[in-house]
């Protein structure tokens, strides 16, 4: 994302609400300095998350930046309220291109039948690392909590922020204000993803 | 360590988030119906 050492100013926490306006506007330099910030931590994240056949596919990082390219094609009708929500935006948008992708790859001549190339026969780092029912129970918990705290486990738990980035893209007012609702975040994931496995 | 379980529960959530080291074992221990939770921060 950043240099973990240096909060993010005020100014520069706007500026991707501004970037997001001339994207709209269909500025090409703005989408070149969304995906400049983005594209990195998109990467960083990715290796861990998408499924090895991805990997072994395609290059990686081309995959995600294709991905990043059509989130901010789809980006017109997305009005962010925090920065923390374009984040999460874009590793949803991601998550669906690459899995698309990898449909459509295998369903091309010549390669292998379908169902021998789907995600969920190639567990990704982090599904080795916990198992698929607790991935599942992650995924299905997390997308049941308010927004905010999506954000803040996605923010804290998947790309590594500090917690003075995720107060400034949650509009907490100090860095240990974030890290009490990352915490409450993640105890209220605990509990959902206990309801999930019983 | 006896402390509320709400607390308790809390408080390693925060390890969780700052990515301490947490003995799982020895919380569990201490709360056993928090167990599922504790599977799920774990």
């Amino acid at each position: 994302m950043r240099n973990k050492t240096t909060p993010r100013t005020e100014s520069e926490i706007e500026s991707t609400a501004r970037l997001l306006e001339r994207v709209r506007g269909g500025d090409p330099t703005a989408r070149n300095d969304l995906v400049a910030r983005y594209l990195p931590m998109l990467r960083r994240w990715s290796h861990g998350r998408l499924p090895r056949v991805a990997r072994d596919i395609t290059d990686t990082d081309d995959l995600v930046q294709v991905a990043l390219i059509k989130a901010l094609d789809k980006v017109e009708g997305f009005v962010p309220r925090r920065e923390g929500a374009f984040l999460a935006y874009l590793r949803t948008t991601v998550l669906n291109s690459v899995r698309d992708e990898l449909r459509q790859m295998a369903q091309r001549p010549g390669r292998e039948p379908l169902d021998e190339r789907l995600p969920t026969l190639e567990p990704s780092s982090v599904e080795r690392a916990i198992g698929k029912e607790m991935l599942e129970a992650y995924e299905a918990a997390l997308s049941a909590l308010p927004e905010e705290h999506q954000e803040a486990v996605i923010m804290r738990v998947e790309f590594a922020c500090t917690y003075q980035e995720i107060a400034d893209a949650l509009g907490k007012p100090t860095a240990n204000a974030a890290r009490m609702t990352v915490s409450r975040a993640l105890l209220r994931l605990a509990e959902g993803m206990n309801e999930h496995r019983t | 360590m006896n402390t509320e379980p709400e607390t308790e529960l809390l408080r390693l959530a925060e390890a969780v988030s700052d990515a301490e080291s947490v003995d799982w074992d020895e919380a569990s221990g201490a709360h056993p119906a928090l167990t599922p939770t504790l599977t799920g921060l774990q």
